[in-house]
This record gives structure tokens, C-alpha cells and sequence, in this order.
């Protein structure tokens, strides 16, 4: 895709590789994330359970368990500033007023001591100057915003008292408090109701129009991407495989695993007995293939070279990028079919 | 919490009576009685402590014993003491603000250190200063009362010189004037310190271990997420999650501290409750160690209702 000034990227990943210390060792869970998000843009980043979104999401945060985790390389710009050289004070600034977060747990990520709004203020009071009584009467309006009824009564609540719904929607006033030019939504609904889902998934579209606020949506659930996204990210173990807009991506994918990720999803007007799956599971942080392709093991289309060659991602079609082997652009040296390694 | 508290209490009643049945049996299980330690059966002929016994009631069925006993009981008389020849109230009611004051020192001397160190160490487990701290607790876990209170005594009075080492109080200082609570205040460090040593050192583990477990939830990182600074999150989020479980242990403490301070108070030669009770057991004098055994059965209970009743009030998501 080549750069033109008129898509101002809000968010840019270069090269980014997060991985976790075992046993003394960096295991890398995501390498080699290349990603943007413009303005006002939804991202969808999908993928199935373990393979670095959340890791993704929290390195943007600066969030990750300091103990045992660590940006080994890359550099993540927002707004043209490195957050990983950023203090961590000057990060504290950032989080909650440019880039806020909602969680995929509603149920445990509201601090069950303390009323909604105390939670709700907390989050203004640690960015601007504020009375208390302005920032209860902001907080009452913030709860009205994402749809809550008795707002004047929920904001002296305490979490146990609200369903998982209504949490999640506490959690989206919070985020958008302070009108962040980015959202990073990690599995927003995937621990609500289907009909809850439905609505938390409505609200977030409403307030990313109201708000002109970008969205990186973390799920694994294709519907939701659907829905909601402009331009999706595939994941897999770690890396990127494919990225596209969110038609091109649905219509014709072009990473196996995208494919066979869409062809998991059931249809309605299909009579089977037997679901479509992706045979196998994602190999695990210790034994990441050193070359070839992640996939490979698992994948229906693999041939010879895949075990042996890494491929590196790269534009297949106009604006649609795949990290697959079938496709001559990705191999890491087209003239000689040259080997890469995996980080 | 009203209607709670009254249902709570009221289901105390069954519970006193079996510990009722249990003391006064465990009393009069106990070998000799009060004419054996007491009387010098040279001077003082068998006939007349027979009649005594007779007099007294020491002859009638033990069920008819236990129905004066608790019937005079419920009406406040607790008996007369045969060692002070003095009613049991009375005793009980002098030794009583030695122990309430120690006890108190004691738990201020706990929370204070157990709060300070304890939320050092949860905020900075593993370093040096968290492993120094650990090192300390479970050294005053491991070693008995009575040894730390002899190595306190020996090191502080007898060699440093800085603290009395025994008795509540200098014989002699008029009551109320500055120097004499500065006296008192004095004598009660010793004690207050060797008491409250062990539950320091286990409250201020378990103050760490519970931080350490609250800094990796999930309200945590949201709040991280929404620009909330460290001290914050430990000081405010986490502390006010923390010091909910540690509030059960302000109930037994009730408990403990007025009942457990039997060996302290013997080796400080202190004199409470605690040291009563020894005296008690040791001259058969049955009014007092009855008496006392039903206090301490009905400080745990209310120990465990003032527990239950401040669970309430720190965790919203207990309402009674």
C-alpha cells in the first residue's frame, strides 16, 4: 500500500515482536506485527485463542505483565510518538484519554469495592481538573450515553449489583469519558449473551460515529468483524497472515487459514452432522517451527516448500496482504526461493 | 443488620448453655477441690471440712450443683472466689482494664506494623526488603511466646535497662497524673509487643500474599488502562480489597487477646485476666476459672459476630 498523505495513520506498528521469559528464555508470542490504524477507522484483529491478540493489545498499553514480559523490538507509533520509549508517567497520560480499553471480562474488570461512579470519576479525575460534583454530573451524563437507565441511581451502585451487559457498558463510559482518538476493544462481548452481544456491538458502532473515534476490535468471532469492521488483521501463532478490507477478506480470502476460518462457521441453510474444523491446534510459544510456515502442519493446501521456506507477508492483490507460500510475492527472496527464519 | 444482629445473638444462647456443661463439668472433673489447697487439714479437723463441704453444697448431686450455679449466674452472681473471699465480679472487674489496655496495645502495635509492612512487601514481593520482612515474620512465627518473652525480658530490662519487666504499674505513683500513665505505658510495651508479635507477623503474610493476588486481577489492569497511577491502584484498589479478609482476625483477636494472654501476663508477671486464670486453676478456686471460661466462650462468639457484623460494612456485597 503505498503512503499518500491523505490516510494519516492514528496508530503504526512496525516489526513489533512481544514474547514472554520462560525458564530464562524470550519466547515470542507476536513477531513481526506490522499494522496501522487511521482515524475514525475500525480495525478488526482476528484470530483464534493464542495467537497474540491480546499480547497485541496490551503491548500497545504498555499493560503487559512487567515480570515476565518484554518488547523484544518494534517500535509502536501513536501519533508519531514511540510508546515503547514513552515513561511511564507520560504513558499514564495516554491510557484512558487518547487510547482507552474495555476488556472481555465485564464481570471482574470493575473493582467490586467501589460504586460505578467512583470508577467512572476515577478515570476523569486522573487526566483533567475537575470538581467533584462536574465530574458526578459528567459521569450520570456518560451512563446515560451508553444507554443506561437510572443513571442518577446506577452511578451509587456497586458492580454486583449490575448484569454483565450493563457492566460492559459501564466499562465503554469509561473508555470514552475522555473522547479517546482510539478504542482498543479486546473480545468485548465475548462473555455476554448473544442478545447482549447484539446490543454492546450496536452502542460500540453509535459511539465510534458520535465520538469519530478509531476502534481496534479484538475477537475472535467473524460475525463481529463483520459487523462492525472496515479492514481486518488474520492472525496466526503470532504473525499476521492476512489483512485486507473487510469485503475483499469475506469474498475471497487468500491465506488457507482464512479460509478454513471462514468455512468453520456454520451455515444455516447447511444440513451436516459434523461441524467443519482446522484440524490440529496452534503450536505453543516453546515450539514455534524454527522455518517454514506456521500453518503448514495444519494447513490442507501445504506442499514441499512450506516446511522449509518461511514466508514473510506481502501485497497478493491490491491492497490485500497474505503471508502464504501459494502466492510468489511472499517467498523471502522470489529470485532464488532463498529460506527465512522465523523469529 | 439489625434484625441480623438480634438472630445472631439470640442463637448464642444454646451454644453458652453446652459451654456451660462442658465448664462445670471439666471444673468438677478437675481432682481435689477448694478445702484441699486451702485448708490445712493438721490445724483443722475432718469432721468440720466434711460439714463445711455439707454446708457449702460440695455433697449434692452435680446436677443440682449445676442448676444453683447457672441459676445464680444468669442473675449476676457469679459466686464468691475461695482464694479472695471476694465475689467473682469483683475480681474479674479489677484485673479487667490490665488486659483490655495490654490488648489494646497489642492490636495497635499489630496493625500499625502489620499494614506498614505488609503493604510494602505485596508491592514489592521478592526483593530484598520483601525477603528481610518475611525473613522477620516467620522467625516470630516459629518461635515460641514465652521464649521471645524471656529473651525480651532478658535483653531489655536486665541488660539495656530501657523497660520495666514486670507488674503493670510502679507501686507508689498517685493514679491519673502524667507519670503515672507514662509508668503504666512503659510496662505494657514489653507484654504488648511479645503478644502481639505472632499475629504480626502471620497478618503481615497474609496482607502480602492477598496484595500480590489482587495486583494480578482483572480491575487492576482496567484501571491501569484507564490512566490510574501505581500508588492509586495499591494505596486505594487493591488496599481496600486486601483488608477484607484480614477483618475476620479482628474478631478472634477479641477473643485471644483477652483470653490469650495467660502466658504472657505469667511471664510479665502482668497482672490481668490471664494471669488469674493460672492462679485459679492452680488454688482450685472453681467460681473464677468457671467464670472465666464462660467469658472467653462468649467473647469468641461475640468475636465472631463483630466479624461477621464488619464484613458488612467493608464489602459492599455483604448486606445483612
Amino acid at each position: 500500500m503505498k503512503e499518500s498523505p491523505y490516510d494519516k495513520k492514528l496508530l503504526e506498528i512496525k516489526n513489533l515482536q512481544t514474547g514472554f521469559i520462560m525458564d530464562g528464555k524470550l519466547h515470542n508470542a507476536i513477531t513481526d506485527i506490522h499494522m496501522d490504524v487511521k482515524p475514525k477507522e475500525v480495525v478488526g484483529v482476528v484470530g483464534e485463542s493464542g495467537c497474540g491478540k491480546s499480547v497485541l493489545s496490551l503491548s500497545i498499553m504498555q499493560l503487559l505483565p512487567m515480570a515476565n514480559s518484554k518488547i523484544a523490538a518494534g517500535e509502536i507509533l501513536f501519533n508519531g510518538k514511540d510508546l515503547t520509549k514513552l515513561p511511564d508517567k507520560e504513558m499514564r497520560h495516554i491510557r484512558g484519554k487518547d487510547i482507552a480499553m474495555i476488556f472481555q471480562e465485564p464481570m471482574t474488570a470493575l473493582n467490586p469495592v467501589f460504586t460505578i461512579g467512583f470508577q467512572l470519576k476515577e478515570a476523569l479525575f486522573n487526566h483533567i481538573a475537575i470538581s467533584k460534583k462536574d465530574a458526578r454530573e459528567k459521569a450520570i451524563h456518560l451512563l446515560r450515553q451508553v444507554g443506561i437507565s437510572r443513571p442518577d441511581k446506577v452511578v451509587n451502585e456497586y458492580p454486583h449489583q449490575l448484569s454483565g451487559g450493563m457492566r460492559q457498558r459501564v466499562m465503554i463510559a469509561i473508555a470514552i469519558s475522555l473522547h479517546p482518538k482510539l478504542l482498543i476493544a479486546d473480545e468485548p462481548t465475548t462473555a455476554l449473551d448473544v442478545t447482549v452481544q447484539a446490543q454492546i456491538l450496536e452502542l460500540l458502532n453509535e459511539i465510534q460515529n458520535e465520538e469519530d473515534m478509531a476502534i481496534m476490535l479484538i475477537t475472535h468471532d467473524l460475525g463481529v468483524v463483520a459487523e462492525m469492521a472496515d479492514r481486518v488483521i488474520v492472525m496466526y501463532a503470532g504473525q499476521i497472515v492476512e489483512t485486507s478490507n473487510v469485503i475483499n477478506l469475506f469474498h475471497s480470502p487468500k491465506h488457507p487459514y482464512t479460509e478454513a476460518l471462514l468455512n468453520s462457521i456454520p451455515k444455516i441453510d447447511e444440513d451436516i452432522s459434523k461441524l467443519h474444523t482446522i484440524q490440529g491446534i496452534v503450536p505453543s510459544l516453546q515450539n514455534m517451527p524454527k522455518t517454514g510456515c506456521r500453518f503448514a502442519d495444519r494447513c490442507p493446501k501445504a506442499f514441499e516448500d512450506c516446511s522449509k521456506i518461511t514466508p514473510k507477508l506481502a501485497e497478493v492483490v491490491d491492497g490485500h496482504h497474505a503471508r502464504c507460500l501459494l502466492y510468489e510475492q511472499c517467498y523471502p527472496n522470489p529470485s532464488n526461493k532463498q529460506e527465512g527464519v522465523n523469529l | 443488620m439489625l434484625a441480623y444482629t438480634l438472630r445472631r445473638l439470640f442463637s448464642m444462647i444454646p451454644l453458652l448453655i453446652l459451654v456451660s456443661v462442658v465448664v462445670f463439668s471439666l471444673a468438677h472433673l478437675m481432682p481435689g477441690d477448694p478445702f484441699s489447697g486451702e485448708i490445712d487439714p493438721n490445724n483443722t479437723s475432718t469432721d468440720y471440712i466434711e460439714e463445711m463441704r455439707e454446708k457449702l453444697g460440695y455433697n449434692d448431686p452435680i446436677t443440682v450443683q449445676y442448676k444453683r450455679w447457672v441459676t445464680n449466674f444468669v442473675q449476676g452472681d457469679l459466686g464468691k472466689s475461695t482464694t479472695y473471699k471476694k465475689p467473682v465480679l469483683d475480681v474479674i472487674v479489677e484485673r479487667l482494664p490490665n488486659t483490655i489496655f495490654l490488648a489494646l496495645a497489642a492490636l495497635i502495635i499489630t496493625y500499625i506494623l502489620a499494614f506498614i509492612l505488609g503493604m510494602y512487601s505485596g508491592r514489592k514481593p521478592y526483593t530484598v526488603g520483601d525477603n528481610l520482612i518475611a525473613t522477620f515474620n516467620y522467625t516470630g512465627i516459629a518461635i515460641p511466646q514465652y521464649i521471645i518473652a524471656i529473651v525480651a525480658i532478658y535483653f531489655f530490662a536486665f541488660q539495656l535497662g530501657w523497660l520495666p519487666s514486670n507488674g503493670s504499674v510502679t507501686p507508689g505513683l498517685e493514679e491519673g497524673t502524667f507519670a503515672y500513665w507514662n509508668d503504666r505505658m512503659l510496662h505494657v510495651i514489653l507484654p504488648a509487643i511479645t503478644l502481639g508479635l505472632f499475629s504480626t507477623a502471620s497478618y503481615t503474610q497474609f496482607l502480602r500474599n492477598d496484595i500480590i493476588q489482587n495486583s494480578e486481577m482483572d480491575y487492576v489492569r482496567s484501571a491501569r488502562a484507564r490512566g490510574t497511577s501505581e500508588s492509586h491502584i495499591y494505596n486505594q484498589h487493591i488496599l481496600r480489597n486486601s483488608i477484607i479478609p484480614l477483618v475476620t482476625f479482628f474478631g478472634f483477636d477479641l477473643a485471644t487477646l483477652i483470653g490469650g494472654a495467660i502466658i504472657t501476663e505469667t511471664i510479665f508477671t502482668y497482672p490481668g485476666i490471664g494471669m488469674l486464670f493460672i492462679d485459679s486453676v492452680n488454688t482450685r478456686d472453681y467460681p473464677v476459672v468457671m467464670s472465666l471460661t464462660l467469658l472467653f466462650s462468649l467473647l469468641t462468639l461475640v468475636g465472631n459476630l463483630v466479624s461477621d457484623l464488619l464484613y458488612g460494612v467493608v464489602d459492599p456485597r455483604i448486606r445483612y
